[in-house]
């Protein structure tokens, strides 16, 4: 950087401070003399302050309505706090989870013996819904009870097979000529 | 970055310090009041340091997080306001250095801004067609300013946005960004001499 830059740069830190408000006091009186003696001088800080004040047309956007309760939530759903205030106490129910476990622990205990008896006595109606009465058996043997005297008379198969060899040839025999 | 001059007690007189010093002790109502109190200005400065509201938000989410987590270490040697904004001017060179979220908004001083990627030939073309002979009108105006502020580099950028949106001193500058007063006062220097030279045609 050249010598006139580097004046020229010191130039303009001190007009900047000055505007800032950031010289000591006895700078801002050199300063000020220098400016009233000096109308190029007047113009660039004119046009330093005129270019400063524009800023003033930026746009400033606010964080969102959320952004508060966003930022408390993810505190406390990270583990970094335990106690939010009451205005933020609506967090994640994974959070809530993790931090009231007991208060859900007796009514889980209880939903499931409740279910238990449930599906208990459900069991017990089907079966009985199901199961046959015991006169069913004898109106399924009622052929064979109806002919139990006769077939308690036969004794066993191998009477049944000569009696049947018997009838054969029967059958077989011409029958008699008159 | 927070000098360690017992004289500095003087910040305790601030009540923001006060709360911050409740929330070290535990007291989660004070740190919800300072985020409610700072949210703001936060977002509003990181808006303009990162170009655009979502990752604004999320920056600013980030350093009440750090806050918090960091609150058992918090000593009132500064204001809570430099020390809020020396953590999210870490935070936000962190960002533009890993690039992560460049994608979404490309940080580049001089093609970025809240409006999205901002080419070259595009500010060129805006620049045209606000021709200074005639009066612009606030939105254009308004363009026209974010764009001399998006010509800054991150440094000049956010020295800029702490001096004229937070009315920081020269030395809250350079504690929140790790400078010298002198470097803060050449920063300066340096960005108002380019918001001239941009904005000259519309003085």
């Amino acid at each position: 950087m050249s010598h006139e830059n580097l004046q020229s740069q010191s130039f303009t830190e001190r007009l900047v401070a000055y505007l800032d408000g950031e010289l000591p006091e006895s700078d801002a009186r050199d300063v000020e003399q220098s400016l009233a003696s000096d109308p190029a001088m007047r113009a660039e800080v004119e046009q330093l302050n005129r270019a400063w004040d524009m800023l003033d047309l930026l746009e400033r956007p606010n964080a969102s309505g959320e952004f508060s309760h966003r930022t408390l939530t993810a505190l406390h759903v990270s583990g970094a706090t335990t106690a939010l205030p009451n205005e933020h106490s609506a967090a994640p129910t994974v959070a809530i989870e993790t931090t009231q476990p007991s208060r859900f622990k007796v009514p889980r205990l209880v939903a499931w013996s409740v279910g238990l008896v449930v599906v208990s006595l459900l069991g017990f109606v089907v079966g009985r819904l199901t199961a046959r009465p015991d006169g069913d058996v004898w109106l399924d043997d009622l052929a064979l009870i109806e002919q139990l005297d006769v077939y308690r008379e036969i004794g066993d198969a191998q009477f049944l097979r000569d009696f049947q060899r018997e009838r054969d040839r029967d059958d077989r025999r011409p029958p008699p000529t008159r | 970055m927070v000098n360690s001059d017992p004289a500095l007690s003087q910040y305790l007189h601030d009540p923001d310090v006060q709360l911050m010093l409740r929330a070290k002790r535990g007291d989660d109502a004070a740190f919800s009041q300072l985020v409610e109190s700072y949210q703001d200005r936060l977002v509003g400065v990181l808006y303009h340091l990162l170009g655009n509201q979502e990752a604004a938000e999320d920056l600013g989410q980030e350093v009440f997080l750090r806050i918090y987590r960091n609150r058992s270490k918090y000593e009132a040697k500064a204001k809570f306001s430099t020390w809020m904004f020396h953590i999210a001017n870490n935070l936000a060179s962190n960002w533009r250095r890993d690039g992560a979220r460049r994608r979404e908004a490309p940080l580049a001083g001089s093609d970025s801004g809240p409006l999205g990627a901002r080419p070259q030939e595009q500010l060129l073309a805006e620049k045209s067609a606000l021709m200074p002979a005639r009066v612009l009108d606030r939105n254009e105006s308004q363009k026209l300013v974010q764009a001399a502020l998006e010509s800054l580099n991150e440094r000049q950028k956010m020295a800029v946005l702490l001096h004229k949106f937070e009315q920081m001193s020269y030395i809250d500058i350079a504690e929140a960004m790790d400078l010298s007063p002198q470097a803060v006062k050449s920063l300066l220097s340096r960005a108002r001499e380019n918001l001239r030279a941009y904005l000259e045609p519309y003085l």
